[in-house]
């Protein structure tokens, strides 16, 4: 397993490539757009979806969580698809999630997807600094202090020996850190979409999640 | 109406007669015809007699279904004309996805006598409430290009549509109409209710097939047909009118624009292909039935039906791949039955080449290649049971003893229905969820409603079982020039060149969802290699190539440098025969390459490529890739294999083959499509993609947590039938191991040989990697860059 160890805003952060980020000096974990209980969301108007999607998910956090022991938890929103999710999820992953954070400091920002839920015994906050840097779900490029911010689920594809690869990234600009999604089902959005544009630059660097690693992608070779 | 034809100097044709005296007593018929023979008057000439003894009740009297939404608008043209100078009481319409909506409202409430329509337009009839009353005045149903049905999902939806029909109007009668096969009882089984009636109509000239002879070098490899341009020129300079056929889009460009730039003679060539946006196309297809074009270079876009009676010469570039489909194309030309229909045939290398004189001999020896008959799709089912639902309450017994009288499905089992029956009510996972929200509910009476009737809408808004490779527009300015394959954009980068509708394009970047395209300044295009759409070598025509190979007296027909080169073949290895399956080994740039001539297809050899590459890593040899035509396949490794016979054991297609179908990216492509025609996820639908978003969720997700949490869901069951035909070709992999196991001849030589030099050459562009290979290449990628980064530094 090869994690990818960078610096942000001066600070040791490592990257999963379950979509997580390490941040030593805290020991402190943070993933963001679960988006639990997406597949049943969509059984409402008949569209039936492997109902699977937040057992998947809920086992990749406890693979990361074994393999950190954080801590704490940052939760970087969305981490339900929507308002009701807590309440299609089934107990047992009620309490598999629950249960994952008993020994776990967890601190909640609120998304967009949520309407700001958190499961009883939590509370939410809009948005944290924690030594200088500002978590929120929704990157807010009017500040200029430090960012780790997720909800864009970011995808990108490099050009290699003629086969194009895609795969969901983190992307590093010396302010902002974007998170992956790190839910068993949500799509992506291309780091070449107009929305993005504000994180390109020459000191951008693209991590894309392998299956057991992270890699640095070259810049010129990001295609979109 | 015998007087009509008098006038005109025409006679019934006898087929014509038959099958109006089969038809009008009852009896189901097909009609197997050549292109030109009046088999389109054939089929209506019942419907014309019936309603003229009983009048138009306002009711539909006669459906004619076509595979094409075109050939349903020519048809209509073409009987317009004995309809009107008859003053035959007829009332006719056209019906396809492209009828205003206005229009479809009026043909509901007020329906036509005739109907010409599509079947996915014949499944959204089906799907309304008030079905048993539109078609209770059905008489006829007349399905054109009926070969074109037997062997892919619309024809699986079509069977089905036309067994409910069955079930509305009980004394339809079905009238086939069909290209010449080899097996007409097994059309007649699979269109005809009981006692169908098959008639026949012999070829009365046979199609005179030529060779296009040039003192141009026939190339070892390649598609383009470079060599031949000019004699190709030369030819639609003789001709009155000629169409081009190619095999692919890329290669319609490309001899597009080179003929235009040959073009002194000002002829009016234009081209046609399936990326062209529609009103091109139409324009295109209107110049040209009124005569206003001397060439057109098309791809199968312009292959089905359409009468241009005016085309003299049929010219096919590149292989046919099949006689039948060979066939079809000539039988565009020259629709007198007294001349030959006239076609040239232009190989593109040299197994192309012994391909077309295979294809000639077929064609005298009037070998036809088997039609394939499918199993019916549980998609397509899944599909067709919640249209059912749509149109009204059904029982689960008496619909299963309906389905099971279409012939893809007639071997079907009560638990596979209720399997597929359960998963359109709930999504027929084990881990049950939301009850309440199930497609379709129990009544008390046990019949089964469709919870919601507002859920039809999302049945209309996705039925049909065509699933397009995601497309994107091309954009030059404000003008939309067509789509695109998404496939074939990702490998551009800023400022490529590449052909699209006769023009070279510099490729700009991609904004709001669509490819921002410039002219290019220069005339030439970097051509890309788009492989899309191609069909495999049949196995009828692979044969006799084989026999021909082996034929050495026969190889005077071929021009001397192909003989040469197959006698050179013969004098360095072996001639992969129709008894032998020669595998060739030899080094060539520090790799070893292992050549299987397998001639099973292209899908098939990609198949066999994978299961190679596994066969060999296990046995240590360090495969590191592999190349493949519709002949044969290569694999490259690091060490040379010892043994030959085991690694091509039949049994590959056991164990080995089970395990590469679980994470073949191939299996993903399948179930991408099976996951939108079963209705597990919504269509998108072109241009409809919405920028600045994250896309919702991809097949691909589903799949993978699919795999891992339910592996034996109905849809995983529908994708492994799938694999059999098709992508995956397994079937045919299958037989071609099992028949030449016993025979297999293998040569170990110094170099590369005659036959291999097209598989070398071959640069594969297009590589389908699994999650693994792809992780594989990302490490690749860094380390080249982390080594480039140290060269740097030290300089």
């Amino acid at each position: 397993m090869s994690n990818r160890l960078i610096e942000f805003a001066g600070q040791a952060m490592e990257l999963h490539h379950s979509g997580a980020l390490f941040w030593h000096q805290q020991n402190m974990l943070v993933v963001g757009d679960l988006h639990l209980e997406k597949a049943s969301s969509y059984h409402k108007s008949g569209q039936f979806l492997p109902p699977y999607d937040t057992a998947e998910t809920l086992r990749r956090l406890a693979e990361a969580i074994t393999f950190f022991t954080p801590a704490r938890i940052m939760l970087l929103g969305d981490i339900f698809h929507d308002g009701e999710a807590w309440l299609r999820m089934r107990v047992s992953d009620r309490d598999r999630l629950l249960n994952l954070f008993e020994s776990i400091d967890t601190i909640w920002v609120e998304g967009n997807h949520d309407e700001h839920f958190v499961p009883p015994g939590h509370i939410s906050q809009e948005s944290c600094e924690l030594d200088g840097i500002n978590f929120r779900h929704i990157m807010d490029t009017s500040k200029q202090t430090p960012e780790i911010s997720a909800h864009y689920h970011p995808v990108a594809s490099i050009r290699h020996r003629g086969t194009r690869v895609r795969r969901a990234c983190f992307v590093c600009t010396p302010q902002r850190l974007l998170m992956p999604a790190f839910g068993a089902l949500t799509g992506g959005l291309d780091v070449g979409d107009v929305v993005l544009a504000p994180l390109r630059g020459p000191d951008t660097q693209v991590y894309l999640l392998g299956n057991d690693a992270v890699f640095a992608a070259p810049p010129g070779l990001v295609v979109s | 109406m015998t007087n009509w034809l008098a006038e005109r100097g025409w006679t019934w044709f006898a087929h014509q007669r038959e099958t109006a005296d089969a038809a009008l007593s009852g009896h189901d018929v097909v009609v197997f015809a050549p292109t030109g023979t009046g088999k389109t008057l054939a089929g209506f000439l019942p419907s014309f007699l019936d309603i003229a003894d009983r009048n138009s009740n306002g009711k539909l009297h006669t459906l004619y279904i076509s595979p094409l939404k075109a050939l349903a608008v020519d048809v209509h043209r073409n009987i317009e004309a004995p309809v009107e100078e008859l003053s035959l009481p007829i009332s006719f319409e056209t019906r396809t996805g492209d009828t205003p909506s206005s229009r479809r409202q009026r043909q509901k409430n007020n329906p036509p006598d005739f109907l010409m329509t599509t079947p996915e337009s014949l499944a959204l009839l089906l799907s309304y409430d008030d079905a048993p009353n539109y078609f209770s005045g059905l008489r006829y149903v007349i399905v054109d290009e009926l070969h074109a049905f037997f062997d892919n999902k619309r024809g699986d939806l079509l069977s089905l549509g036309l067994a409910r029909l069955a079930h509305l109007a009980a004394d339809v009668v079905r009238i086939g109409l069909s290209a010449t096969i080899d097996n007409p009882e097994k059309a007649r089984k699979w269109l005809c209710k009981d006692e169908g009636v098959i008639i026949c109509v012999p070829q009365a000239v046979a199609p005179q097939i030529d060779i296009l002879q040039t003192n141009k070098r026939i190339p070892w490899s390649g598609h383009m047909a470079r060599h031949a341009l000019r004699a190709l020129y030369d030819a639609i300079v003789d001709a009155r009118m000629s169409v081009v056929f190619v095999n692919t889009r890329a290669q319609a460009e490309f001899i597009f624009q080179n003929l235009w730039r040959l073009n002194d003679r000002n002829l009016r060539i234009a081209i046609h292909h399936g990326s062209l946006e529609r009103d091109l196309r139409r324009k295109v297809e209107a110049r040209m039935a009124a005569g206003g074009l001397d060439c057109v270079v098309a791809t199968s876009s312009l292959d089905l039906g359409l009468d241009w009676a005016d085309v003299d010469l049929v010219i096919q570039v590149g292989a046919p791949k099949g006689i039948s489909r060979l066939l079809q194309r000539v039988g565009r030309a020259n629709h007198r039955l007294d001349e030959p229909s006239r076609a040239l045939l232009v190989p593109t290398n040299r197994f192309e080449y012994l391909e077309c004189v295979a294809a000639q001999a077929e064609i005298v020896a009037n070998n036809l290649d088997g039609a394939v008959f499918r199993r019916g799709g549980y998609d397509v089912l899944a599909q067709h049971i919640f249209g059912v639902a749509c149109s009204g309450p059904f029982f689960a017994d008496k619909l299963f003893s309906e389905i099971i009288t279409a012939a893809p499905y007639a071997d079907l089992a009560r638990v596979e229905f209720d399997e597929i029956l359960n998963f359109v009510t709930n999504g027929g996972y084990v881990l049950q969820a939301y009850p309440q929200y199930k497609r379709l509910t129990k009544l008390t009476n046990g019949s089964i409603v469709l919870r919601d009737t507002k859920m039809a809408r999302q049945y209309r808004m996705n039925v049909g079982t065509i699933v397009e490779s995601p497309m994107m527009k091309v954009k030059l300015g404000n003008r939309n020039l067509g789509n695109i394959e998404e496939n074939f954009v990702v490998n551009l980068s800023p400022g490529d060149t590449f052909l699209f509708g006769g023009q070279v394009l510099c490729f700009e970047g991609i904004s709001n969802a669509a490819v921002i395209v410039s002219r290019a300044k220069g005339s030439e295009a970097q051509i890309p290699s788009y492989g899309g759409g191609r069909l495999p070598l049949s196995s009828n025509l692979s044969e006799a190539v084989r026999r021909l190979i082996g034929a050495r007296d026969e190889w005077c027909r071929l021009p001397k440098q192909i003989s040469d080169w197959l006698r050179l073949h013969d004098d360095r290895s072996a001639l992969p025969d129709e008894k032998t399956l020669l595998v060739e080994l030899f080094p060539h740039r520090g790799l070893h390459h292992t050549v299987v001539y397998s001639f099973a297809g292209r899908n098939a050899n990609q198949t066999l490529g994978f299961l190679l590459l596994r066969r060999m890593k296990r046995g240590g040899l360090k495969p590191l890739g592999f190349s493949m035509t519709d002949y044969a396949l290569s694999v490259w490794s690091l060490n040379p294999p010892n043994e030959i016979i085991s690694l091509l054991d039949p049994d590959i297609m056991g164990d080995d083959f089970e395990e590469w179908l679980q994470d073949t990216p191939l299996l993903k492509r399948l179930f991408r499509d099976a996951a939108i025609i079963s209705g597990l996820v919504e269509r998108r639908h072109p241009g409809h993609v919405k920028t600045g978003r994250q896309i919702l969720f991809s097949s691909d997700l589903i799949y993978d947590v699919l795999r891992r949490h339910e592996p034996d869901h109905v849809l995983l069951k529908a994708v492994r039938r799938d694999v059999m035909h098709g992508l995956i070709d397994a079937g045919r992999l299958a037989d071609t191991l099992q028949q030449l196991h016993g025979n297999i001849v293998c040569r170990r030589l110094d170099m590369i040989s005659p036959m291999a030099v097209p598989l070398i050459l071959q640069i594969t562009r297009e590589n389908i990697l699994n999650v693994d290979e792809e992780d594989a290449l990302l490490h690749d990628l860094e380390q080249e860059v982390i080594r480039a980064a140290n060269v740097e530094s030290i300089d």
